[in-house]
């Protein structure tokens, strides 16, 4: 076949597949003519491709892996296996009780003493090229964890060599590894039962950490849970005192990839924060029952592992989800300073998340043990006040949330006014909305709940134009999530990378160009159509908002213009540049002395979050960038609103934006501004901000 | 011969993925013997049919071939790629001395427990396949190393993408193609057999 042909071929098999399965044969009788070949080639080919799906879809690493052996297995006569040896030195071996880290683990017995023992053996050490090294690491291990006398750690007892065989004694431990516990559970652990093993896990290991012993190969496989629930961690394996640290050569890194932490990848020694990263990975695990670095295959794991922010879990609260960060952090110094203080961190983060049982077992579990039973009991009472207080309280909220009811204009003059700089605000905020990462871009999404709101020009504001009037009643009758803040560039990026989406073109404002090389992920993507910032939603497993729902979730519960000072809540025109300028002064000056100003005063986009939030806990609503809604625009609309979830026109040539921009004066810092533009419009001051439906509230 | 530093093992990855083919040639042998050597070790410690073993020895034998602290995720992924053709070497080789041990061949039957390689997938005729890819190539070289990335290395649409240096969607629409090419051959030709 001459590349021609195949050429031709390749050509008419991608076209012939964009045709319905039924056009295809007259698609190709069309094209191929007197070409009768040509013909059966293609359909045959198209033939093949129904169905192979899944051909060729598997890495044979299985096969690869039995393929490596048989070629080394050619060269080496294997040797007697241990599990043909009734003894070891002078133990007696029983059964084989597992695969793992660096060698096989049995069961036997000291007849000196009677003990039962574990006995770890690496079998074929005697054969290997690096027989020496692999015995001086099995004897460092031996002395790294004999040194180590805790009830978390297990103990060593003894090293020896039999017959070319090198294995080491043990305390024999009956229990399971976490890892099956995890599949006896269906990976379901209660989160207090996996706190409990976390914590005991931290104990140990800052404990050998103070001793100078890393662990370096901490996952699910080395830690075992007794019945009693009590945890041993075992296979100090690769665990090296510093002194012997010149051993292990560069690269020469055993460790399960899933679990190592980044500095291990790159070759650097372990510290005690390695292992913190690994327990990290685990606690990610127990939590959510996934791993949070994962990969199709090995080079994309790693990948994950060196450089990728673990995805978002649904299962994790955000104080949780910012615990585990921390303690995945690339850097090692970012993490925390101990094990014990990362599960304690965590520990506090997951407990509202936790409490769902009676109060009695609410109690943290190693309180139990010092104090007496009258003691428990008084503090099991104000255990239980201090919750039916704090649940009253919850309540309260839940059956008053802002903006729920459509308050009397009496009411509204009894709302406390918001005119305190909203920066008081932010912490706590005053009636949070839940917040959640689940979505496919990773952003932290706020839930609303439903509720009524006067939707239209505030009253006594005295700034709005005409399409804003009049004020209706709205009712929003199902709660929905929005995005926290303005879809950000590094979550368009993903998007961009994930679908083969360009990037938008890259936004110059009269010829500056604002975020060259789009080198700041965290300012709001702009220069979007309304078409894009569709998709891009669509995507995320998202929507765009309806305009009622961004300004009843804009309002935050409020009946004002804004919830704040304009510069304490939003970038706008005055401050969003080099120097503050008087906007409005500038505007009456003339659009192009206008212009002029802001772009010698380099006024432009920034980083979403950093000005204050607003009662749902929404950032920049107000100013930095418009948002596109999903409603088509039409001046007059609110005049013949629907008052039950308004969808805005059937139709029309505009769509709205919302929010008001950082190229925006003062006036546009207000909740009720509508910004018409066609769909196709690209600007530098347009962004997005997704919604979404959920049938639970995603917690 | 010496044998060759991280550092010039990392220039000659550098000097492929920058597009000199005749550093990939330098690089294989040195690959191979290091997957070998790292299996060797392995064997001793590990049970044969262990499923990790293969990715892990490819990982392993990363960090030691490779200074990774100067080589860059784009390093990374072309030394995957040198693995893959090994890896297709490997797995053909030893697919082919398990066709002859079947026809009464005289190589020693090895130690190795056959029951225990099993795949939990459809078994794929790696000669078959080897043989077709060899055709494929002669008309259509960049389908058949998209095929070798993608299968015998286990390199994702966006890697292979990488390190072919083409858009994800020329590697979508090669490889749907070739996957269909190759079942169409491997299929006919056992039917030819029949």
């Amino acid at each position: 076949m001459t590349p021609e042909r195949w050429q031709e071929i390749e050509r008419l098999y991608h076209l012939a597949l964009e045709h319905g399965a039924g056009q295809r044969a007259d698609f190709l009788a069309r094209s191929c003519g007197q070409d009768e070949d040509l013909r059966k080639e293609v359909e045959s080919l198209l033939a093949s491709d129904e169905g192979a799906d899944a051909y060729l879809q598997a890495h044979p690493a299985d096969l690869a892996a039995q393929a490596l052996a048989w070629d080394e297995a050619r060269r080496h006569q294997p040797g007697q296996t241990v599990s043909h040896l009734a003894h070891l030195g002078r133990y007696q071996i029983a059964a084989e009780l597992g695969t793992g880290g660096m060698g096989t683990v049995y069961r036997g017995t000291d007849p000196a003493i009677g003990r039962p023992v574990a006995i770890k053996v690496i079998a074929g050490v005697a054969r290997s090229q690096d027989a020496a090294k692999l015995r001086e690491r099995l004897r460092r291990e031996a002395r790294a964890a004999g040194a180590l006398d805790h009830p978390n750690i297990v103990t060593v007892f003894d090293v020896g060599e039999d017959e070319e065989v090198t294995y080491i004694v043990m305390e024999f431990i009956q229990g399971v590894t976490l890892d099956e516990l995890i599949q006896q559970t269906d990976g379901l652990l209660p989160s207090e039962r996996a706190l409990t093993i976390l914590a005991e896990a931290a104990r140990a290991l800052d404990f050998a950490h103070a001793r100078g012993v890393i662990h370096r190969d901490i996952k699910p496989g080395n830690i075992m849970v007794r019945a009693d629930g009590s945890v041993k961690l075992t296979d100090f394996g690769i665990a090296s005192v510093p002194a012997a640290a010149t051993l292990t050569a560069p690269g020469d890194l055993p460790g399960t990839p899933s679990f190592i932490s980044p500095e291990q990848l790159r070759g650097l020694e372990a510290t005690a924060r390695s292992d913190q990263f690994s327990l990290a990975v685990v606690a990610w695990m127990l939590l959510t029952g996934s791993k949070p670095f994962e990969g199709e295959h090995v080079a994309t794991l790693l990948a994950s592992i060196a450089m990728k922010e673990p995805e978002p879990s649904i299962l994790l609260s955000t104080e949780s989800d910012h615990v585990l960060r921390r303690a995945l952090e690339k850097d090692p110094a970012l993490r925390f300073a101990s094990c014990s203080k990362f599960v304690e961190a965590l520990q506090g983060a997951c407990r509202p998340a936790v409490a769902t049982s009676s109060p009695r077992e609410k109690l943290p579990l190693r309180w139990i043990g010092v104090i007496t039973a009258g003691v428990i009991l008084a503090i099991s009472l104000i255990v239980f006040l201090r919750r039916l207080g704090r649940e009253a309280g919850n309540q309260a909220q839940k059956t008053a949330p802002p903006g729920v009811t459509i308050p009397a204009p009496q009411t509204v003059k009894r709302q406390p006014p918001p005119t305190t700089p909203s920066v008081t605000r932010v912490e706590p905020l005053p009636q949070p909305g839940k917040v959640r990462t689940f979505s496919a871009d990773g952003l932290p999404y706020v839930w609303i709940p439903a509720g009524s709101f006067a939707m239209g020009c505030s009253p006594d504001d005295r700034e709005c134009a005409d399409d804003e009037r009049p004020s209706h009643n709205v009712v929003i009758s199902h709660g929905f999530w929005i995005g926290q803040t303005e879809t950000t560039v590094m979550a368009y990026k993903r998007f961009a990378r994930v679908t083969g989406r360009p990037m938008p073109p890259e936004p110059m404002f009269e010829g500056r160009p604002l975020n060259r090389g789009w080198h700041d992920d965290r300012q709001p993507i702009v220069g979007l159509t309304w078409g894009e910032g569709e998709a891009y939603c669509k995507w995320a497993g998202m929507r765009l908002p309806s305009e009622a729902e961004w300004e009843y979730a804009a309002r935050g519960g409020d009946f004002q213009p804004r919830y704040g000072t304009p510069d304490a809540i939003a970038w706008y025109a005055d401050n969003s540049g080099h120097k503050l300028l008087n906007s409005t002064d500038l505007w009456h000056a003339g659009s192009a002395r206008y212009l002029e100003a802001l772009k010698l005063n380099q006024n432009g986009p920034h980083a979403v979050a950093e000005k204050a939030a607003n009662a749902f806990g929404l950032r920049d609503t107000l100013g930095n960038v418009w948002e596109w809604v999903n409603d088509w625009y039409a001046k007059d609309y609110y005049a013949g609103s629907p008052d039950r979830d308004p969808s805005g026109p059937s139709g029309g040539a505009l769509r709205v934006l919302r929010g008001g921009s950082w190229y925006n004066g003062p006036r546009f810092v207000r909740v009720t501004p509508r910004h018409p533009n066609t769909p196709e419009t690209r600007s530098v001051y347009n962004g997005i901000r997704c919604a979404g439906d959920s049938l639970s509230d995603k917690s | 011969m010496a044998e060759p530093s991280q550092h010039e093992i990392t220039q000659l990855l550098r000097a492929w993925s920058e597009g000199r083919e005749e550093a990939r040639e330098r690089l294989m042998p040195i690959v191979y013997d290091e997957l070998h050597r790292l299996a060797r070790v392995h064997m001793g410690r590990e049970r044969p049919g262990h499923t990790l073993q293969t990715t892990a020895l490819v990982h392993e034998a990363y960090l030691r071939l490779i200074d990774a602290s100067v080589e860059n995720w784009n390093g990374r992924v072309h030394f995957f790629a040198v693995c893959a053709q090994m890896m297709r070497r490997i797995l053909v080789d030893w697919a082919r001395s398990r066709q002859s041990l079947k026809r009464g061949g005289n190589l020693r039957p090895v130690e190795l427990d056959d029951a225990l390689v099993v795949s939990p997938q459809p078994e794929v005729d790696l000669v078959g396949l080897d043989d077709a890819l060899r055709a494929l190539e002669t008309v259509d070289p960049r389908k058949c190393r998209v095929v070798e990335l993608r299968f015998f290395g286990g390199l994702s649409v966006e890697e292979t993408a990488t390190v072919l240096a083409v858009s994800v969607e020329t590697v979508m629409r090669d490889w749907r193609l070739a996957r269909s090419w190759l079942r169409r051959e491997l299929t006919s030709g056992k039917s030819n057999d029949a």
